[in-house]
């Protein structure tokens, strides 16, 4: 039975994302370039976090204190991602199929915030994924007849999703210097994380419920500023 | 730990390491499995081809084992947990036909008042054929030969297709592992086995050998079952042609049962191991010299006769070939390359100089026959009147041991076992494998039976013995039994006709009680004793050695524990040559770095050279040789040729698992959601296309 856990929690965790992938980006080839590259600079985020973590041996067990340095470092990338993709601009709308279209900087912040949500998904959940093929399972500590598998796979597939609206909006933020969309990613990214540590919480009945609606919750509200500025966008065309 | 495991999510989870994750979902429990062996025609024990897994399921009467084949609402695949007493084929084959069942754990020893000793019925069942190893045995084609163990159920030798693993709580490892499986399958039982999770039990047990030895020896597969048997003689000029007889003093030194880790054997081999060397050190004693007696007593302890007398027979069969025409030297020390001797030193030994043979078998006292403990002298009915004289004097010297000497344990009668007038002939012993070479040797066997064996031959729970019965009838055998040989040795047939030098002498041979309390002690519960300590320096080691297996294990591939001591100590008692004017000895040659080095004829036992004529003796099957290039192959299969499959790693761990349900809930959630967001991508398309046309 074990292979049922594993495709259940494969298909929960990675399955939108990769419908995503498959539909939207793969078509496009500069798309999957920028993907990648911004899947790079994630894991760099993430490469100085775990040194920190590493140097820091007394706050190693604080998971409160390594999401502080982890989350603020993923955002100084997501800025240095930005900077860098604001300087490709010009070359990249070149090759585009419409070089003129207004939309295109929402598609590459799109797929930016696909790679680094991707790379997100896979360092952090692919460890627990590998170990549900096993017989054995871990009980999510707050949703006791639940396996901590599955609660993961559905967080990780949220939090993808988390990712690519963080990095539309971010970017709509930086390029119109509003610095409140800055200020919602930053804060929405620390109630995520925040909120994940309900899911191993003794104390809170039903932590991994209010975990993923929190999270549910921060999801729409971002997808309704993003869709709020494409539509802002679009009107400004037409 | 498992907050660890979580906040991975908060992306920090590469920091955990798989280590970490693994021993927070796995709890590895220490293993007691039951094992395949093989023989010519088949094979016997456990095995299963996959991992098999199963929610834990306790069962501690007959009645919960049909509740659990019943239930029809159990829906998994279960590792019952089961007294060791309810073990059996009728109630494993209730288990299997449920289908519902993976493997077995089979309590031996538990805290739990279900497992505890008090729990055990009073009814114990031999685990061992109606008649151990007959088949190998004297009477083997004698039509209606005997059955020494009508109880006995055979289970030793059923095939086993899932895993049956043991607990038992002898050390602190296996009492944790005890404690945290009942642990888990009490919660699950609380839990009414069906509110998941529930705490599941993963066995490897894959074995490699198949069919028969035969097969798997030529497939390199197996390995003999076997080690080193022990031969020993205070007469270190003993030669072929001397022209002296010989008295042989035997005894068995393994044992075997279900779960070789467990395998103890009181009664079957231990006590008489004890006898043959508290005899050695009663006779050391003796105020003549023993090697300038009429004739040379030769102890033999053999390996290996829980299967099929292996020892015995290859011991005899070796001096009976004798001299070895060696093909091929070895390329350094003794013995013979090829065909392969890892001594040859038994060549000198006569076998038809042998006179006598005195065997102890099962003395523990451990049959619950109730009654007065008595030892029965047992001889062989075919050619009984060669063993007449020597019962005759065993049984005299058994019942007249007070009129010598004050003795606390004359209480303990020694009787001729056909005393009831019906000849049985000898139960399964050692003196079987030189009774078939040569049937008019005067033998007698020693054991606490007249007409059935202990129901705890060969079984896993001879682990509780009545101690006083014990040691007084090992006490008693052992007076008996080195009297006997002493007055063998002498010559001597009538004690009333001894010398006054002799009536001295035999009154110096007294059997230490002390020693057969340390010895019965170290060599069953406790292996890292003082006595031990002092031949082998056991404690030095970072963990010492407590309870060790007697099972007597493969050949040459593991280390000999019993053997080894029991080299030491006959060593010892053996180069004593005569008490009244000990040689003194030289001492210093253990230390390191050693401080004395001992010449090069000498051993260094228990910290002083010796000489001495003792030896280990390869202990396998028979039917077994082994040819040029060092591959065994059956030689003859109608003889003894038991091996042991090679396993992969074995092991078992414990883990939580969800239910079926709740599985496939989790993959059609996951195929849902997949779908759902590949339908809404495709829908989003369609629309961006539309709404950007206007571009």
């Amino acid at each position: 039975m074990t292979l049922t856990t594993f495709f259940g929690c494969a298909f929960t965790a990675y399955g939108p994302s990769l419908a995503i992938f498959l539909g939207s980006i793969a078509p496009n080839a500069q798309l999957v370039i920028l993907m990648v590259s911004s899947a790079f600079f994630w894991l760099i985020s993430v490469l100085l976090a775990s040194a920190i973590w590493y140097i820091a041996s007394n706050s190693r067990d604080t998971f409160p204190v390594t999401i502080i340095y982890t989350v603020l470092l993923q955002e100084l990338f997501r800025y240095f991602l930005y900077l860098l993709i604001n300087r490709a601009e010009s070359g990249l709308n070149m090759v585009a199929s419409h070089p003129k279209s207004r939309f295109n900087r929402s598609g590459y912040a799109f797929a930016a915030g696909l790679g680094f949500g991707l790379m997100f998904g896979i360092i952090s959940y692919i460890t627990q994924l590998v170990n549900s093929l096993g017989p054995g399972v871990i009980m999510c500590e707050s949703c006791k007849t639940v396996s901590l598998y599955f609660i993961s796979a559905i967080t990780t597939s949220i939090l993808i999703l988390h990712h690519c609206a963080w990095m539309m909006i971010s970017f709509t933020g930086f390029t119109n210097r509003s610095w409140l969309r800055v200020a919602w990613v930053v804060i929405t990214h620390y109630g995520a994380s925040y909120l994940t540590i309900l899911n191993s919480s003794p104390t809170v009945n039903y932590g991994c419920a209010y975990q993923i609606m929190g999270n549910l919750v921060l999801l729409i509200a971002s997808a309704i500023i993003v869709f709020a500025d494409m539509r802002h966008l679009h009107q400004k065309l037409s | 730990m498992l907050s660890r495991v979580a906040i991975s999510l908060a992306a920090v989870c590469f920091l955990a390491s798989a280590q970490d994750t693994y021993d927070t979902i796995y709890n590895d429990i220490g293993s007691l499995p039951c094992v395949r062996l093989l023989n010519a025609t088949g094979y016997v024990g456990c095995q299963s081809m996959t991992a098999a897994s199963g929610v834990l399921y306790r069962a501690d009467t007959l009645e919960d084992i049909n509740q659990f084949a019943n239930d029809g609402g159990l829906r998994n695949k279960y590792t019952v947990v089961i007294p060791y007493w309810l073990l059996s084929s009728s109630n494993v084959d209730i288990l299997k036909t449920s289908k519902k069942l993976a493997a077995i754990l089979a309590v031996v020893n538990g805290t739990d008042p279900a497992h505890a000793i008090s729990a055990r019925p009073t009814n114990v069942i031999s685990p061992d054929t109606t008649c151990p190893n007959c088949e190998f045995g004297l009477y083997a084609n004698t039509p209606n030969q005997y059955q020494w163990n009508p109880t006995g159920s055979g289970l030793l030798f059923e095939q086993f297709d899932f895993p049956i693993y043991a607990l038992n709580t002898m050390d602190t490892r296996n009492t944790m592992s005890y404690a945290s499986v009942m642990q888990a399958a009490n919660r699950n039982r609380d839990k009414g086995y069906r509110d998941y999770p529930l705490k599941s039990l993963q066995f490897h047990s894959f074995m490699w050998g198949a069919q028969d030895t035969g097969a798997c020896l030529r497939k390199g597969w197996c390995t003999p079952v076997g080690g080193a048997s022990v031969w020993s003689t205070p007469s270190t000029n003993i030669s072929y042609t001397d022209e002296k007889p010989i008295v042989v003093i035997t005894a068995a030194m393994d044992s075997r049962s279900l779960f070789h880790d467990l395998t103890l054997g009181v009664e079957s081999s231990v006590a008489g191991m004890v006898t043959v060397l508290a005899v050695a050190e009663a006779l050391s004693r003796s105020t003549i010299p023993l090697d300038t007696m009429s004739k040379h007593i030769v102890y033999t302890l053999f390996t290996g006769e829980a299967w099929g007398f292996s020892g015995s027979q290859r011991f005899v069969q070796d001096i009976t070939s004798s001299p070895i025409q060696c093909e091929k030297p070895p390329t350094s020390g003794s013995g013979c390359a090829y065909p392969f001797y890892s001594d040859l030193e038994f060549q000198r030994l006569n076998p038809a100089k042998i006179e006598a043979i005195l065997e102890v078998g099962q003395i523990a006292g451990m049959g619950g026959a109730g009654g007065n403990p008595t030892l029965y002298a047992h001889v062989d009915n075919i050619q009984e009147a060669a063993s007449t004289t020597l019962l005759k004097q065993v049984v005299q010297i058994g019942a007249n041991g007070s009129t010598t000497v004050p003795d606390p344990t004359a209480g303990i009668p020694v009787q001729a076992a056909s005393s009831d007038d019906v000849k049985r002939g000898l139960p399964p012993s050692s003196s079987m494998s030189f009774l078939k070479s040569r049937g008019n040797i005067p033998t007698v066997v020693l054991t606490d039976f007249q007409k059935q064996m202990s129901a705890l031959t060969n079984h896993d729970q001879d682990d509780s013995w009545n101690t006083p019965n014990t040691f007084n009838l090992i006490q008693q055998a052992a007076s008996v039994i080195s009297k006997t040989a002493w007055l063998q040795a002498q010559g001597v047939s009538d004690t009333a006709a001894m010398t006054p030098a002799q009536t001295e002498a035999i009154a110096s041979i007294q059997v230490n009680a002390e020693l057969i309390q340390d010895l019965l002690e170290c060599l069953s519960l406790n292996y890292s004793c003082s006595l031990v300590d002092r031949y082998l320096n056991v404690t030095a080691s970072n963990i010492p050695p407590t309870r060790l297996p007697h099972y007597s294990g493969t050949l040459y591939s593991q280390s000999q524990p019993f053997p080894i001591f029991a080299w030491s100590f006959l060593a010892n008692m053996t180069s004593v040559k005569n008490v009244t004017s000990p040689t003194p000895r030289v001492t210093g040659c253990s230390s390191k770095p050693a401080t004395v080095q001992c010449n090069p004829k000498e051993y260094c036992v228990g910290d002083q050279c010796i000489v001495s004529l003792t030896r280990y003796h390869d202990a396998y099957g028979v039917g077994i040789a082994m040819n040029s290039n060092a591959e065994y192959y059956i030689k003859d299969a109608s003889k003894p040729v038991w091996t042991e499959s090679t396993w992969d790693p074995i092991g078992l761990r414990m883990f939580d698992v969800t239910s079926p349900g709740s599985q496939i809930a989790e993959l059609m959630t996951g195929l849902a959601l997949t779908l759902v967001s590949s339908g809404v991508i495709w829908y989003s398309r369609r629309f961006l296309k539309k709404t950007l046309k206007e571009d």
